[in-house]
């Protein structure tokens, strides 16, 4: 059956794209050699599409001989010597390899190479055959050659994308047309239209020893396409879709650090999209890489032959894809929409595991839908010379203002921000904090900022064919997809001081049908007496497995040296004990009637003590007055005195008056204290526990503060930074989290990404009580991003308090 | 006279013996108390299972050495060929009072090589590369040296990653990733709770 569905997808495919006489499916069999008088200079015979696509079968065989795809006509490849691509828009920057004076030729610039091709990372770079890349199918150079046109392609595509992107977004743009745009003014004099950092040059690796992978390496700047397990002549570069898919990747690190280039910050400041295993940030990445597939070839399916053929891996992006399971289509009430679809696997509808590609696939759809929404409403259409989709290049463009704005390292957000002002990210001390993890990527607030620029580019103005793109279109297509997340566009950001005044166009709650937005007081720990409030895992050889992926993966820098390399103290009886490593993941309860969706925990410090005792400011009033909590009497709500319980750290806890030895309001870690006095019990920070029991500092599990002093405050219990937080994709209604991703087994499988990694201290007495403060939110959360009561978000510094989460306390004792 | 005679001599033996004391036999200096000792103060505790190894140099307190060449941060003069500023405070430090929290240590990528594999397989290989070196302005009047660095794990079973670090140059201890690699097939770490 599936057989057949997959037959009748790809014919539906077939029959639905338009990509040029020479792509239909060949119906001659007559192989054509590469070689021959009709191919000129640079040039060669290319396989245009992936096997299943050109031949139009969907169970092509494995064995099948792909020289007799070889295109009829041949196809520019290069008049240089090597296959090294370029990305050249200025005419100054245009250097013609034939002609040097001739700035005019259509050959990329030799002297701004943004790609180059070789068959693994120790080869040598393969030349032309007498001037001509005349090499059969056959052999690893054809393939090399074959990727380089398809690198072109999107590579071309894309830098000349980015050119009228800056034309549309400069000021000098005509009145009414012109908005605040996050492109940086240098975007093109200054060649950051592409990655520039000391090496520009994209290496693609068209052979790589990767087994069943292919990898987009920033810290090297390459591309690696590997190989198919089980079939070994079957490898990744023959997909072309996969070649867009992956450079997408690559594509989307340029945008997400345009800023963080053009302001020429050393090369330490840049930024990742997403940093778990599983995040939204990283479903949002993946669905935008599919979507440079659809970028280039027009075609709503991705990867038929590298993923579909042998791994039933291949992805829609369209709900009229017949891949898709019954109940799913265009029609408003069945888009694939969030969080319902989050887990979805469209090869495998009975499958619920979080995976990013699953979830990418909420985006890569709703870009494709606002692409044709554009394209009908705006009566855009293909430019018959560039073949440039107009609808398509906007949606590029709309995505580039996005990422460069989230990923500003620099916390302005466009070059037209007021001296002093930070409208995203905090500040420049703590943008990368901001991004990663404080208030990180997430569908809410990565569709808030492409809506805004949707609504700044299309409603305002006159770019949709005279007229302005209704604002209606913008939000019922969101709402369609449940990524009506926000209750205002936020165009005046999130500035300590300007935040709140300025333009912040609310959304229409009419327009608000699918998407449904529920107050954080509905997620609870699971209560009951045969439930755990949280899972602790302590397991020695699963815990040393996490390390070493962690440390791998860089999420975490390392651990202290209080815990020994062997995990010797890891008993794996699900208790804390000293000199543990664990990992615990909060027993999360949705007892709302509506799912859930990117429910993260944060367990990094924050500010919740006053003068080294706990604040009970907030809304479970934990501690009480007679158990040790700060002392409030006094204090105005809110209170302008930094340290106060009422006043929130406006620069996460450092000095907010630029005198480093001025810190009046420091952040303490999620973790206290029980503390045993005379004739009573308190509760109090590690560091008052620290000096009771009399450990010296150098026992302390934490590492060293900014000053390189001796971080006291998480002597003993520490969440390691990096995996101080954690994400669930979603929570079902009445459901546990481990209820709605339960599998056959009825227990669900925990990823790294749903654990918050702690270091335990080896000089912990037994006996001793902890009580911690988690804080707890979601993507469509009602009250985690503004007042109840108001549509304008929240000023970046709150993020550093109690009001945008939940806190959900944990008490536990450290037994021997 | 005679009483002056027996003065005299009297000190001298006095003043002799304490030379005699000082530079012959040295006076031992007080020892803080070791590590076992400090173990002793934690009451509650029942005997480790097994013996803690004194921590290594990883938490020493970096000294606060004034730098000897001001015009390394001086602002408006050339930086040198070797190290370029970074850091929050790159452009707003506090000229001439810009104190190095840590020094340069030769056996830096050593230290971070064996921290890297300090959780890993023994047939996985780490490669330390080294991109440049900077010197990162962390406060108003504090720097510290670093390194800029490209770390890449090869895992027997064929899984790569790779990922750019800023590396302390004394300590090797690791600041801050960023560019880490996005495979397509991320590798599966599952857990199941157990009672």
């Amino acid at each position: 059956m599936k057989k057949i569905v997959r037959m009748l997808s790809i014919l539906f495919l077939l029959s639905a794209c338009d990509m040029g006489s020479n792509l239909s499916p060949r119906t001659d069999v007559q192989e054509y050699l590469n070689s021959g008088d009709d191919i000129g200079l640079g040039q060669s015979r290319v396989i245009l599409d992936n096997p299943i696509i050109l031949t139009g079968k969907a169970s092509l065989s494995r064995t099948y001989n792909l020289s007799r795809l070889l295109s009829v006509d041949p196809y520019d490849i290069t008049k240089g010597q090597f296959l090294e691509g370029g990305c050249a828009i200025l005419p100054s920057q245009r250097v013609c390899i034939e002609n040097p004076s001739d700035t005019n030729c259509t050959y990329a610039s030799i002297n701004r190479e943004c790609f180059s091709i070789l068959q693994n990372e120790y080869a040598t770079k393969i030349s032309s055959v007498g001037g001509r890349w005349t090499y059969e199918p056959s052999t690893t150079e054809f393939w090399q050659v074959n990727t380089y046109y398809h690198m072109d392609r999107v590579v071309s595509k894309f830098v000349n994308n980015m050119n009228d992107l800056y034309l549309m977004a400069q000021p000098t743009a005509p009145a009414g047309m012109n908005y605040k745009t996050a492109i940086p003014a240098t975007l093109i004099s200054g060649e950051k239209n592409w990655w520039s950092d000391s090496d520009k040059n994209l290496r693609v690796f068209s052979h790589c020893d990767a087994k069943d992978n292919a990898y987009f390496s920033p810290s090297k700047f390459a591309l690696c396409f590997g190989y198919d397990s089980q079939y070994s002549n079957m490898w990744w570069v023959q997909d072309p879709s996969v070649i867009y898919h992956e450079v997408g990747h690559a594509i989307i690190q340029t945008m997400l650090n345009l800023r963080n280039v053009a302001s020429n910050l050393a090369q330490d400041n840049r930024v990742d999209l997403g940093t778990l295993f599983y995040d939204e940030a990283h479903a949002i990445g993946e669905g935008v890489s599919d979507y440079f597939s659809y970028f280039v070839n027009g075609r709503t399916h991705f990867g038929e032959w590298a993923l579909g053929r042998f791994n039933s891996l291949s992805r829609p992006m369209s709900e009229d894809d017949p891949i898709h399971a019954t109940g799913i289509s265009t029609a408003p009430d069945a888009r694939l929409s969030y969080p319902r679809y989050v887990n979805y696997d469209a090869n495998d509808p009975t499958s619920n595991t979080e995976d990013v590609h699953a979830a990418g696939q909420i985006v890569s759809h709703y870009l494709v839908a606002l692409t044709m929404d554009l394209e009908s409403t705006c009566n855009f259409s293909t430019d018959s010379t560039t073949n440039h989709n107009l609808a398509v290049t906007y949606v590029v463009n709309l995505l580039a203002e996005t990422f460069a704005e989230l990923g500003d390292l620099t916390a302005k957000g466009s070059d037209y921000t007021a001296a002093g002002e930070y409208p995203v990210n905090l500040n420049e001390v703590h943008a990368r904090e901001w991004i990663l993890k404080v208030n990180q990527i997430t569908y809410r607030n990565f569709f808030q900022k492409f809506a805004k620029y949707l609504f700044l580019v299309f409603n305002q103005g006159s770019r949709c064919n005279g007229t302005s793109y209704p604002i209606d279109n913008i939000e019922k297509l969101l709402d369609q997809y449940g990524l009506l997340l926000f209750k205002s566009y936020n165009e005046n950001g999130n500035d300590k001081t300007t935040g709140h005044t300025g333009t912040s166009t609310p959304v229409l709650t009419a327009n608000r049908l699918h998407t449904v937005l529920v107050s954080k007081d509905f997620i609870q720990l699971a209560q009951g007496a045969s439930t755990s409030e949280i899972y602790i895992f302590d397991n020695r050889k699963n815990m040393k497995e996490a390390l070493g992926s962690l440390i791998r993966d860089g999420v975490i820098t390392g651990i202290s040296p209080q815990i020994e390399n062997d995990l010797p103290y890891n008993n794996g009886n699900s208790q804390i004990s000293p000199g543990e490593f664990i990992g615990i993941s909060l027993n999360l309860y949705n007892s709302s009637n509506t799912t859930l969706g990117g429910v993260q925990v944060l367990a990094n410090d924050w500010d919740h003590f006053k003068n080294g005792m706990p604040c009970n400011t907030f809304a479970d009033q934990f501690p009480l007055d007679s158990a040790g909590a700060a002392n409030v009497a006094g204090e105005s709500v809110p209170s302008l005195t930094p340290g106060d319980c009422n006043y929130i750290a406006q620069n996460n806890g450092l000095s907010e008056t630029g005198d480093v030895n001025d810190v009046k309001d420091p952040l303490y870690p999620i973790c206290m204290v029980q503390v045993n006095e005379a004739n009573s019990t308190r509760w109090a920070s590690q560091e008052v526990f620290r000096e009771k029991i009399m450990l010296e500092k150098m026992n302390c599990l934490g590492g060293l503060n900014p000053d390189g002093t001796k971080d006291t405050k998480s002597c003993f219990i520490r969440a390691i930074p990096g995996a101080d937080h954690s994400f669930f994709s979603k929570i079902e209604p009445l459901k546990t989290w481990g209820e709605t991703l339960a599998t056959s087994t009825g227990a669900p499988d925990f990823h790294h990404s749903n654990l918050i990694f702690f270091e335990v201290s080896p000089w912990i007495p037994p006996g001793t009580t902890f009580n911690c403060r988690f804080r707890v939110r979601f993507s469509n959360c009602s009250d985690c991003y503004s007042d109840p009561a108001d549509t304008d978000d929240y000023l970046d510094y709150e993020y550093s308090g109690p009001k945008p989460f939940k806190i959900l306390h944990h008490q536990f004792i450290v037994i021997d | 006279m005679k009483k002056k005679t027996l003065i005299a001599t009297f000190l001298f033996a006095v003043i002799g013996s304490v030379l005699y004391w000082q530079y012959l036999n040295k006076f031992e200096t007080q020892k803080g108390p070791t590590k076992r000792e400090t173990a002793s103060i934690r009451p509650t505790l029942k005997p480790t299972p097994k013996q803690q190894p004194i921590p290594d140099k990883g938490f020493k307190i970096a000294p606060k050495k004034q730098i000897k060449s001001p015009e390394i941060i001086s602002k408006g003069m050339p930086l040198p060929p070797t190290r370029r500023l970074t850091g929050a405070f790159y452009n707003s430090y506090d000229v001439g009072s810009l104190q190095m929290m840590n020094e340069e240590d030769p056996k830096w990528k050593d230290k971070l090589h064996k921290e890297l594999k300090r959780f890993q397989r023994e047939d996985t290989k780490v490669k330390i590369k080294n991109i440049e070196s900077l010197i990162e302005v962390t406060s108003k009047n504090t720097a510290k040296f670093v390194e800029v660095v490209e770390v890449s794990f090869f895992v027997s079973d064929g899984y790569r990653s790779s990922y750019n670090a800023l590396v302390d140059s004394d300590s090797g201890k690791i600041i801050k990733i960023w560019n880490r690699s996005v495979p397509e097939n991320r590798k599966k770490y599952s857990l199941t709770f157990k009672r």
